[in-house]
């Protein structure tokens, strides 16, 4: 197995804590600076409305996951909700909830994240509350055993009941052959079953230190007060001794690779292919923004993109196409072509039409419109996005956590317009290649009869 | 229950519970012919959203062309005037324009969002698919090729069978307990003159609220208001449906389906928005599931057992009917439990009501947490068309946190009584259940 150590926390913060321009208040852009302990802290002023959102990204997720203890950063997102020696369990839901503010967590394959939307003045509350579970958590049997029920049960409502969820994690399996990506975010059954009290304790003591976090706060806030409150509430947590991130490389793809499945519980018989393809994290040349714009043109507006025109519209072979980027992680992630046959036409229809499309753009690259029409809609979305104090917030903490900087995050719109034809061609004729790909179908009829003793994912 | 040290802890580390003042003005903008529109200027974004709501939606749907509203919705983009589907598209993209429309049970909607550089390209595309939508047959066509599709998902998509059954089960013979996407066989029915005379019948001025946020000015929008919606019908002609009151309280349904976890929904009979018991059966329902991880349910059924990964209830209020809602999974081995246990929580709630505590925790959430919805234009914009739609005044934003903080416990109480009868329940519960049948 190929192995790559990322750089530690540690050394990433300092490597980003460029901005010094801590006066700089200017609404709707990222400000950051580092605490001495390491914690890097990120602040997007927007003053229209008395609201602010707190977050605390953790650098790690479930493809940090050691091989034997699957599923165990979303397992202790869960336990971080269940109380501290000054706030015991289901203290942190009532505190925040009592001032009228929500809150939530969530985890992915390389991040985890916290947060809480308050009104302005219950920052402080919410840093206070957030900086002690960091540093005190209760680990304990009972807490361990309760939630292991409760994923459990959230695996069987996200994924064991639902064909198309199983689907898609059969084909993340296939496509990422060495990668943990290819393992779901939640974990298999029997991994989630078999998580025990020491390996959380373990965890947490190798993952959640405020060297290994990044700390967000938009809304309606300046920089110089979240400096203050910041320093006092995490910059007094003491920086933890963090594990090396140990990534397992995907080696050279060299065979195209297909996933048939059937459940009588499929609606509608889906086709979907899946690519292996650079993030923007590991891209070079900046081929993501080419990928991006790529995914745009071939299904960005819906029928009448370049797809759809082709497969819906005019041949009628398919109900609906699409193609997507997904660029968000720190090793090369996906790209995806999709579609659903229209009455009187196959599985196999859609994807020959899909593979005859393809090599027509593979040959051809876009036109000069619709490489206009993609860019003018993704550098106004980078617009649109402002409006959201959530949104600019999980942009900027889940590109920092991937080890993007700020400067590159704001660059994005000047990118995409940078993006030529060629390039869209080029990314579309190095990446969309059979070897690197999964082919997968999801069709209603008999799934093969249950293996006997863990049967069940 | 919760500790009560616990409810007290979380109560010393509150400070002063004033509720933060929405931080805009609604001006009421009234347009030279008449049309009438809520407008919040901000000029801090180069953005401009306006959004169209107009009552009625899919309770107007001729049972045999059920679906009608949200096919039309779909069409809404599909090309107008000159422009067939293909390019009308590409003049939104070229100008980045969002524009569309969507629909529920009680409201079919129009909105548009531009950048403000822009606006000019914008309003022209909006008006031309008020005006002179083409509604081409190949459009149509399509859109109904999709719905078929969408259709066949739900009809195998436990979350759906099981909200559509109770939806089916509570209205009988009423739109209400129809799904707004239609069946094969009535979206199959819909002619492209019907979708047409939809645009004459069930939309009308007398219908309509308007919501506008962004980067624009009173002046600008008056006689806009005029060009865009002028060419609507004063009145909306459609018929309307009689008020329907929930149905099947008292029984269980199961629905045998091959899945690890069962899927139960449930609901009661409601309260009207404008009902002197609304305000306190929003904290008394806060207290027994809307509050997540604060509410009784969510601790008994989640925290404590770990039966469930959640489990809420809500107030949903349409146009002519109401009810409190809710819904568990859990592992069709675990779900009797899940149940035994909800049903132990609504009955205590009915017989017991709430503690001080839990009255101040929810007064506390429910007003301080108002401001979260008004903290961008599209939230301001979707927020104040749910309240103009309901029939409210611009002034309800401000009246609606004190409404809750005078609630009292025995007001919550006597709401409990009212509204958590076991004998109103119905019960949907759908998967392999062990211990139940």
């Amino acid at each position: 197995m190929v192995a790559r150590k990322l750089l530690g926390g540690l050394a990433l913060a300092a490597a980003l804590a460029l901005s010094p321009a801590m006066a700089d208040d200017t609404p709707f852009k990222a400000h950051e600076f580092t605490l001495a302990n390491g914690m890097q802290v990120v602040v997007i002023p927007d003053h229209r409305a008395p609201v602010v959102t707190h977050q605390v990204w953790f650098k790690t997720g479930s493809a940090d996951d050691p091989r034997d203890v699957g599923g165990i950063a979303h397992f202790f997102e869960h336990l971080m909700f269940r109380g501290t020696p000054k706030h015991p369990d289901g203290e942190f839901d009532e505190i925040v909830k009592m001032n009228g503010g929500v809150n939530n967590a969530n985890t992915y394959f390389d991040r985890t994240v916290y947060y809480e939307r308050v009104a302005k003045d219950r920052l402080p509350m919410m840093m206070e509350l957030d900086a002690d579970r960091m540093a005190n958590l209760i680990i304990d049997d009972k807490v361990v055993t309760s939630e292991r029920q409760v994923i459990l049960e959230e695996r069987n409502s996200r994924t064991d009941n639902e064909p198309s969820a199983l689907f898609w994690e059969q084909m993340s399996a296939a496509l990422f052959q060495a990668s943990t990506y290819g393992s779901p975010v939640i974990g298999w059954r029997r991994e989630i079953e078999g998580l025990t009290t020491e390996e959380a304790r373990t965890f947490y003591n190798a993952n959640y230190g405020p060297n290994n976090a990044i700390l967000v706060v938009a809304g309606d806030v300046t920089v110089d007060e979240v400096k203050k409150l910041a320093e006092q509430y995490y910059g007094v947590l003491p920086a933890r001794t963090l594990i090396p991130r140990i990534r397992p490389l995907e080696p050279p793809p060299r065979a195209a690779r297909r996933v048939a499945m059937k459940d009588p519980k499929v609606g509608v018989p889906n086709f979907m292919r899946l690519y292996l393809a650079p993030s923007y994290t590991s891209d070079k040349n900046d081929e993501a923004y080419a990928l991006e714009v790529l995914a745009y043109i071939l299904s960005g507006a819906g029928d009448s993109s370049r797809l759809g025109l082709a497969i819906v519209k005019r041949d009628g072979i398919a109900t609906s196409v699409g193609a997507f980027y997904d660029g968000g992680g720190i090793d090369d992630r996906m790209f995806g072509l999709y579609g659903s046959p229209a009455a009187g036409k196959t599985l196999a229809d859609v994807e020959g039409a899909l593979d005859t499309e393809l090599a027509k753009f593979l040959a051809e690259g876009p036109t000069a419109d619709e490489l206009s029409r993609a860019k003018t809609v993704l550098v106004a979305n980078a617009i649109y996005a402002r409006d959201d104090q959530e949104s600019m917030a999980n942009y900027y903490g889940e590109g920092l956590t991937y080890g993007q900087s700020i400067a590159e995050l704001e660059a994005w719109p000047d990118k995409i317009q940078a993006v030529t034809a060629e390039q869209v061609k080029a990314v579309a004729n190095a990446y969309l290649r059979p070897e690197r790909s999964v082919s997968g179908t999801l069709e209603p009829g008999e799934a093969p009869a249950a293996t006997p003793a863990g049967g069940q994912p | 229950m919760k500790p009560l040290f616990r409810l007290a802890a979380a109560m010393a580390a509150v400070v002063a519970l004033a509720a933060p003042a929405t931080a805009f003005d609604i001006q009421e903008v009234k347009s030279p012919g008449g049309i009438e529109a809520w407008l919040v200027e901000e000029h801090g974004l180069p953005i401009i959203s306006v959004q169209a709501g107009f009552d009625g939606g899919a309770r107007l749907d001729p049972e045999a062309k059920t679906g009608l509203t949200y096919l039309v919705s779909t069409l809404m983009n599909e090309g107008a005037g000159d422009f067939d589907s293909t390019t009308f598209t590409q003049k939104l993209e070229e100008k980045a324009i969002s524009f569309g429309g969507a629909s529920d049970t009680d409201a079919f909607y129009l909105r548009l969002t531009t950048l403000s550089a822009n606006k000019a390209d914008a309003f022209e595309l909006m008006r031309l698919a008020i005006a002179n939508p083409r509604f081409d047959q190949e459009a149509i066509d399509r859109m109904k090729a999709q719905i078929f599709q969408a259709q066949k998902d739900a009809d195998e998509d436990p979350n759906s069978i099981a909200g559509n059954a109770w939806s089916a089960g509570a209205f009988p013979n009423h739109p209400y307990g129809r799904r707004t996407i239609g069946t094969a066989e009535t979206i199959g029915a819909i002619t492209r003159d019907d979708i047409a005379d939809f645009m004459k019948t069930h939309l009308g001025r007398d219908a309509l609220k308007i919501v506008v946020v962004g980067d624009i000015n009173a002046a600008e929008l008056g006689p806009l208001l005029d060009t865009l919606f002028a060419p609507i019908p004063a009145t909306r002609s459609a018929p309307d449906v009689a008020p329907i009151t929930m149905q099947s309280g008292g029984t269980t349904q199961f629905i045998d389906r091959d899945i690890p976890q069962s899927i139960v929904v449930f609901g009661a009979s409601g309260l009207d928005l404008k009902d002197p018991d609304f305000r306190p059966a929003q904290v008394m329902n806060y207290v027994l599931g809307g509050g997540g991880f604060s509410s009784r349910l969510m601790h008994e059924v989640r925290s404590v057992r770990g039966l469930t990964y959640g489990i809420s209830t809500g107030l949903a209020s349409y146009r002519f009917a109401d009810i409190l809602s809710g819904s568990v999974a859990s592992d069709n081995a675990k779900i009797k439990e899940s149940l035994d246990v909800t049903k132990a929580e609504v009955e205590k709630m009915r017989t017991t009501g709430i503690t001080d505590d839990e009255l101040k925790g929810a007064k506390a959430f429910l007003t301080g947490s108002y401001a979260l919805r008004f903290d961008s234009n599209a939230s301001i914009a979707g927020a104040l068309l749910s309240i103009a739609l309901d029939g409210f005044d611009k002034d309800y934003i401000n009246r609606r946190n004190p409404e809750i903080e005078a609630v009292t416990k025995e007001q919550a109480n006597a709401a409990a009584q009212r509204l958590l009868d076991p004998k109103s329940f119905y019960w949907v519960i759908l998967g392999k259940p062990v211990g139940l049948q």
